[in-house]
Order: structure tokens, then sequence, then C-alpha cells
């Protein structure tokens, strides 16, 4: 069992992978989006319930001032009969819903003898009527807002609220209209007194979210309190604010409300709620307010969101058992595919494949894998007739190879003015390197060369090599005949321009005379007795195969007893290293020095062919190499 | 007759024993200014040394002074600021300082426009309590040639904020503040703290009249060693004094808040820090501070005679 790793899991799971960020990306959009719409939406509609909720404050408003006008009017007209002025006030207090005390003060001494004049009524909780002069020092109206605000301004002014000591008993605003006489002085205020409760009527029903609050502000940025909420009692827009955490931020918010008639704040209040407030001016220079939770606001934003998360898991869980159970499907024929690969790995190549009814990729599979294995089939049967050929080639040229090498001397003879040994290591199976020697009496016939090329070709080339100078050598000719009988006979019917390099000798083993040819061969390297090597003086001539009649010259010398020849191949002087550095003629004159120190030729070839394997450090031998090494007793 | 005088010496006994009674009235409605009277009368201060203090406020409409109710009887003990004190004094009023408690002038202006001198108010309309200030306020018109129009009125900020008038008379520790909280910021040049202009005196005291303070003397040291732990102590307990203001406020349907009454409190009691010796040690007005006063007020006119120091000063150290 895979289970995990199991390609149908692993695909299905990215694809939901990678559908859910697509969902996730989605969703944040749609989430953003309809956030933004919500709260867009839900200001404006704040914003209207605010100008509304401020048309029906001013409303009531306007209707008191209407009242105040109409009876100053009256006031104006009865000026001389001060007692009658009680009944207005009387009057004006029974018929208004809204005004709950109603007076006019007049200004110090406006009657004769009468410091303070304010006919007063005003209606208590249970609706009875009283009427009274406020006057003297007690109740000094003159310094009082109501009276002094409109006199200053000469003009009408709605305070804001506050606890009336003239008999109500409950916080009140109060609308204070001065009467101006013809020389624009004000001679009296009328004053209308409403509770605040009436706005708490009204703004009890503005509710745009269960926790939306209403706020009324002075002008001077008080608070105004509204029905039975006391928690603002006092305070103003700044000390509340400089009561929370982030003092500055509220600060800044309040200054927005304080500055600007109207427009939105956004803010996080104390208890790390973010809200929005709404704020508009109303005539008298109040500020109505109405702050919106955006938790509220956006709630049904976030039940659709949370509705739309709810079903993308349920689509997902169901998208990846669909991917799983197709995929599943679709790949049941790979793992049959897995299953007769595996088959054919253990050899049977014939095992039946999967059938495919589909017309799909899956079926081009199997095409190619039916191809596969019917091209499997012919190339291992004819890979087994190649190996069968190549097994018998192997075998032929291991019997050349051992022809080649029967054909070389193995039996070095116990002479007792001579020891010569040679060795010849073929780079392939067949090797294209020579060596013999003959021994006729006293003479020392001896030959050591290298055919052009390896392999089949050079090692038939130095069969035919080996032979002349066989039958050559039988003639007791001098040696540069042997070598021109060699070369006429080489390059007879030689198509392929094969050619020998060689080197021939014959040595007196009585006397030490010593002739030689050398036919394009490397320099035979002499040891002296006393062990100094050099390389002997040869004319180059020419390899043998390449010239019929080719005149060969002869050369010859006195040869010393103990002295040492050594004869090779390039097989030796060019081994080279992995690096294609080459042992070259100056190791081998370095390994001559030691030759004389050596008991026998044998060991001076093990020697030799030693100090050679060592310099390559394992490279691949890469040619013939042949020694031949001739000691004179 | 042993009966009667069993009964003699119980009623002297119980007489004795009983809290002196002390009726007190601070010089404005309830708020933190009075802070330190309220903690010693919650805190049981004035009940250690025996005595029974009744706090009682003046209306906040009411154009009856502190000094009349102080004068006719009806309290026992006033807290008044040291000028109209002297004022009241030299019209014939026996009255007598029987602590010092702020030792600096705390009265500012606000205005519309900067105020760099005093002689910037000149023409201006300028709001003023009825009751607090008013001598202090001719004064400083008068010294400095200023000819404005005052107007009297028992809530001057609520004047100025609604631009009824160009300037305002206001206190470092309340009004200025409560100006701030409404308004949002007033540009600092726009404050002109008349401490800065050679006016320094010193303000709040209790006062006594000269009849009480010989009969009652007892009594009232022991009203001023606990009326100055309570200061201690309102000083050293910021929270809790506010807390037992804010009891006082409420009871007196006093409209303010709790950062308007901490600020107050806190300015407040900067002022009771002696500039001399820089610790609260409620100082006597000194000698040549009262003699100054007294010839500036004489020279212009605003006295007719000269008060002896040690006549109204009657301040233990």
């Amino acid at each position: 069992m895979r289970g995990i790793r199991s390609f149908s899991t692993r695909l299905s799971l990215n694809i939901v992978y990678f559908t859910s960020i697509l969902f996730v990306i989605t969703l944040g959009i749609v989430a953003v989006s309809s956030t933004r719409l919500i709260s867009e939406e839900a200001e404006t509609s704040s914003r209207h319930l605010l100008r509304s909720s401020i048309l029906q404050i001013e409303k009531t408003l306007k209707s008191v001032e209407a009242t105040v006008e109409a009876c100053s009017w009256d006031v104006a007209e009865d000026i001389y009969r001060p007692d009658k002025l009680f009944s207005y006030t009387q009057s004006v207090v029974k018929e208004s819903k809204i005004i709950r005390g109603f007076g006019i003060a007049f200004a110090s001494d406006y009657f004769e003898g009468k410091k303070y004049f304010c006919p007063y009524s005003y209606k208590d909780s249970e609706g009875n009527i009283h009427t009274r002069n406020i006057q003297g020092p007690e109740y000094n109206y003159f310094y009082s807002d109501w009276y002094l605000l409109p006199s200053l301004m000469k003009e009408p002014v709605w305070t804001e609220p506050y606890h009336g000591d003239a008999g109500l008993g409950v916080p009140i605003i109060t609308y204070c209209y001065p009467l101006l006489d013809e020389e624009n002085n004000v001679y009296a205020v009328l004053v209308a007194d409403a509770p605040v409760q009436w706005m708490a009527d009204i703004t009890k029903d503005i509710k745009p979210y269960p926790n939306s609050e209403v706020f009324l502000y002075g002008i001077s940025g008080s608070y105004i309190s509204l029905g039975n909420d006391s928690r603002y009692d006092g305070e103003t827009l700044l000390s509340v604010a400089l009561q929370s955490q982030d003092a500055a931020k509220a600060h800044a918010v309040c200054e927005v409300i304080i500055n600007n008639d109207n427009g939105i704040i956004k803010f996080t209040d104390e208890g790390q709620r973010t809200k929005f407030m709404v704020f508009g001016s109303l005539s008298n220079g109040w500020k109505a307010a109405i702050s919106c939770e955006y938790r509220e606001v956006l709630k049904r934003a976030w039940k659709m969101n949370f509705n739309m998360i709810i079903i993308a898991i349920f689509g997902l869980i169901i998208l990846f058992i669909i991917c799983y159970t197709t995929i599943r499907r679709l790949t049941q024929p790979l793992m049959e595919f897995s299953k007769t690969a595996m088959s054919i790995a253990e050899g049977n190549f014939n095992t039946a494949l999967p059938k495919i009814n589909s017309d799909d990729e899956v079926k081009d599979l199997r095409d190619s894998f039916e191809h596969m294995q019917t091209s499997l089939n012919s190339y291992i049967k004819e890979l087994q007739s190649t190996t069968a050929v190549k097994e018998r080639i192997q075998s032929e040229l291991n019997i050349a190879s051992s022809i080649q090498m029967s054909m070389l001397p193995k039996n070095f003879p116990d002479h007792n003015l001579v020891d010569i040994h040679a060795l010849l290591k073929p780079a392939r199976e067949v090797g294209g390197d020579l060596y013999d020697f003959y021994l006729d009496g006293d003479l020392l016939y001896f030959i050591v060369g290298d055919v052009s090329g390896k392999g089949v070709p050079a090692a038939m080339f130095m069969t035919v090599a080996r032979t002349s100078f066989r039958f050559a050598a039988s003639m007791e000719v001098p040696v540069n005949e042997i070598v021109s009988a060699m070369n006429n006979a080489a390059c007879e019917g030689n198509d392929s321009n094969m050619f020998v390099t060689l080197f021939v000798g014959k040595v007196n083993l009585k006397t030490g005379d010593m002739e030689y040819c050398n036919g394009g061969h490397n320099p035979v390297v002499l040891v002296t007795p006393d062990g100094k090597p050099a390389f002997m003086d040869v004319k180059p001539n020419l390899a043998i195969g390449l010239f019929p009649d080719f005149p060969y010259v002869a050369q010859s010398m006195h040869v010393e007893s103990g002295s040492r020849f050594v004869l090779y191949t390039d097989g030796v002087t060019e081994a080279e290293r992995a690096d294609k550095q080459q042992y070259g003629d100056g190791r081998l004159l370095a390994w001559a020095e030691g030759i004389q120190k050596m008991d026998s030729s044998e060991e001076a070839c093990e020697s030799l062919f030693s100090s050679v394997k060592a310099f390559v450090e394992g490279n691949e031998q890469n040619d013939d190499i042949t020694i031949m090494i001739i000691k004179i007793q | 007759m042993r009966k009667v005088l069993t009964i003699f010496f119980l009623s002297l006994i119980c007489t004795t024993l009983a809290a002196q009674k002390v009726t007190f009235m601070p010089q404005w409605t309830a708020q933190a200014q009075f802070a330190g009277f309220y903690v010693a009368k919650e805190k049981g201060f004035y009940e250690d040394e025996g005595l029974d203090v009744t706090i009682k406020h003046i209306g906040n409409t009411s154009t009856e002074t502190v000094m009349d109710q102080l004068l006719s009887g009806k309290v026992d003990i006033a807290e008044q600021q040291l000028l109209p004190s002297m004022i009241e004094r030299s019209e014939g009023a026996k009255l007598v300082n029987v602590w010092q408690l702020t030792q600096v002038c705390a009265l500012c202006a606000v205005a519309k426009k900067p105020l760099s001198t005093p002689e910037d108010l000149e023409g201006m309309t300028i709001g003023r309590w009825t009751t607090a200030y008013i001598e202090l306020a001719d004064v400083l018109q008068i010294i400095n040639g200023i000819n404005a129009k005052w107007v009297s009125a028992f809530n001057p900020v609520t004047l100025f904020m609604y631009g009824a008038i160009d300037a305002t008379l206001c206190t470092s520790y309340h009004e200025l503040n409560s100006i701030l909280l409404k308004k949002g910021n007033i540009p600092e040049e726009n404050i002109l703290r008349f401490s800065e202009f050679g006016f320094n005196s010193p303000e709040d005291g209790l006062y006594v009249t000269e009849k009480y303070y010989k009969r009652n003397k007892p009594a009232i040291e022991k009203f001023v060693r606990a009326s100055r732990r309570g200061w201690d102590y309102a000083r050293q307990n910021v929270k809790e004094a506010l807390e037992i203001t804010r009891k006082y406020t409420d009871e007196g349907h006093v409209i303010t808040n709790d950062v308007m009454q901490e600020h107050m409190l806190k300015e407040y009691l900067k002022l009771i820090v002696n500039p001399d010796t820089g610790v609260a040690d409620y100082a006597p007005v000194k000698e040549d501070v009262f003699i100054n006063l007294n010839k500036l007020l004489y020279d212009i006119g605003y006295i007719t005679r000269h008060l002896d120091y040690k006549e109204m000063i009657k301040c233990e150290e």
C-alpha cells in the first residue's frame, strides 16, 4: 500500500491544494468586496438615519422656537400690563407639550422699583402648573447663562442642558429669546425650558444596530444626556477621550467632530471594538452622532462568508473524492503496466499486456509498450545471435593468439656464450609485434619487429615477416640481405600497404663480431660491461613492406664480452599514463643503467616490463610490448 | 440638692464630651478645589479632633457670597480669597485669617486672540465670576489702566464658549482646563497668566469672624489641624481624594467629569506649594506681602483705611 504516496492521492491532493488557494483568493476578494460594500451601505444608511433624526429634533426645537417667537409679539403688546404676563407664561406651559417651564425675565429696573421681574410658570411631574416671580438675591438671573447669552449676543440661543433651580428638578435645555427695544437694547428675555427627556424619546428608537448609540453634543462639546443614561453626565467629548487607553488617538477623533460640521470617523473604542461614527450639525450649533460597531454591521457578511467557507470545504472534500477515484480509475492500467514491466524485466518477454478499451494516451502507452515488447524480443534474439558469433570469433581469436604465440620461441637456449630472453605482451588477443632468434653454430640471428596496425591483420603480417626471417636467416647471408629478402616477401601482394619496422642482428658468439640492420625500428640500447647504456648508432633505412628491392644497409661492430643488448618495440617507449606522458627514451636508459646488476636476461625482461607497468599506473595498454635482451658472455 | 448637683455635673460632662459642631463653607460649589476638606470630613479627621463638621456649599446661582454667610453667622468657618477678605475687613467686617492654603495666584485670562500683556485686554468684553476675583479683576484693570467691559456671570466660560464675550477670566486649575476639554485646543499665546505679570498674591485661606475666633480658638485650631491632615492625605492619595470629591459633586448636581476634577486637584495641589520653600507648608501670608497688597488697594482707592497685619492674620506657624 502506497497510501498518501500513491500517484492518485498526491495528484488529488495537489488539485485540492491549488483549488484551495484559488478558493481562498476568491473568497478573500469576495470578503473584502462584500465587507467594503456593506460597510459603505451601513455608513450611508446611518448618515440618512442621522439626518432624519436631526430633522426630528430640529422639528421639535423649531416648534419651541415658534411658540416663543409667537409669544414675543403678545408680550411686546402687553408690556405695560406686567401682571397679565403671568397668564402668558401659564398658557404657554399649559398648551405646549414640550415646554415645561416658561418665563419672561426683564432687565433690572425695567419696571420701576422692580430690580428683578421674571414671571415664570412650570408644569410639575403631575401636570400641575405653578406660577411665580423669580427674583431675589437667591436667584439672580442676571448672571445666568440663559439671560446673559441672548442679552450679549442679541439673538435667540439654546442653552446646553443644566439643572435649573426654578422648580422642574430635571435636566433641562432652555431656549432664550431676547426682546429688543428700538435702540436695540435687550429689555427682556423669554425663556422656554424643555426637559432633555423628549430628545431621548426621539433618539431611543434610532438603533440601526443593537449596540448603536446616539449622541448629542452641545456647542462646547459637552455630552447632552439622553434619558436615563447617565454615563456621560458632565462629560465632554474630550474628557471621555482623555480617559481612554489611547488618549492621543481618541483626542484626534474628537477634534474631527469638534472642527467639522458633519462627517464620518472610524475608530477603535475601549473594548477594542472597531466603530464608525457619523455626525452632523443641528441649526442651533449642536451636533448629533450615531456610532455603530463594524462587528454588527458586518455580521451578515461574515455569516455569508462563513457559509461560503463551509460550502467550499465540502466542495473540496467532494472534489478530492472525485479526483481520487477518477485518477485511480485512469491510472489502474498503469499499475497493470507496472506489473507487466516487472514480469518482462524478469525475462517473461511474452507476458500479456492489459487490455485498454479507451482511445487515449493510455492506449498509446499500451501500443508503445507492445512495440517495446516486440522490439525487445527481436533485440534479444539478435543479441543472442550476435553473442554467439562474437563468442565464436573470440574463440577463434584465442586460437589465433595461441598459434601466434606458439610461433614465437618460448624456449631460450642455455648457452655458455649467450643469455637471451624475450617477451611479447600483445595489446589485443593477437598482436603485430614479433621477435625471434636462430642459433646456427656460434652464430646467433635475432630479430625484433613491429607490424603497423594491430589485431588480426597485423598478426597475419607478423607471421609472414617471421616466416621470411627464418627462411632468409637459414640462407646464411648478410643481415641486410635477410632484411631485403624479408622486404621483398612483405611487399608482395601487400595491397593493404602494411609494413614492419625491425631490427635484425647476427653475432658471432665466439669472436664478438656483430652485423646488424635496422629497418626503421627503434634504436637498440647497448649496455657495455661497465654498465653504461647508450643507443646504438643505427642507420634508419626503411621499414619493410613499403618498397620492394630497397637497398638496406648493414652495419657491424665488435661486441665486448659482458655487453647487453636491449631490443624493444615502441610499445615500451610510447607506453602512456593517463596524463598522456610517455615512458620515453630517458626512462629506458635510466632503467638500463641497472641492468648489469641483474642475474639473467629473463630477469631483465621482467624488470623492464614491470618498470613500464609501474609507470603507466594501471592505464590500459594501447600497443603491443616486445622486449628482447641479449647478453654476450 | 444632691440630685440637682448630680444632674448639673452630668450635663456638664455630656456637654464637654459631645463633639463641637462647626459649619464650614467653601467658596464655591463642590469640586476638587476643596478636596482636602472633604477628605478630612470623610476620613474622620474632624471627628478625631472632636469636631462635628458640616460642609455647606453656596448655591451656584446665588449672588449671596460666602462672606455674607460668614458674617451673618450662617456658617462658622469659610474659605475665601485674601484680597476680597482684606477689602471686606477694610469696610468693617471683623474677619480674621486663621489658615492660608494656596500660596500663589491662579488667575488667568483666555481670549479669542493672543494676549501678550494685560494691556491686550483693552476694549474687550470680559467675563468674570459673580463672587470670586471681582476685586482682583478691578485691581488689575486699574493698575494696568485697562478699559474693558466686564460681564459678571455664574459661568463666564459658557459665555466665552458661545462666543458671546471676547475673553474670560479663569483659574489655571479649573476653567482653563474646562475650556480645553470643550474646545479641544487653545493656543498658549491666547492665555494670560497674571502671576507672570507681577501679581502673585496668595489666594485661598480660612476665615472666621473675630468674635468666633475669640470664643472658639481651640476648635479653630482643631479644624485647621484636621484640614491640614486632610490636604496632606489628599496630596498623597489623589485617586481616593477624587473619589471622595465625586460624592460631593454628585450630591450637589455639579455638572462635571472625572478628567476635569482630576486635573483641578493636581493643579490646585501645585498652588499649595510655597514657592519660597518648595514644599506644602501652609505658610501664613507674609507680612510684607500683606502690607504691599494693603498699600496697593489703598493707593487705587479700593480701601479707605490701612489694615493691621497682626489683627487680621492669625495663622499659627
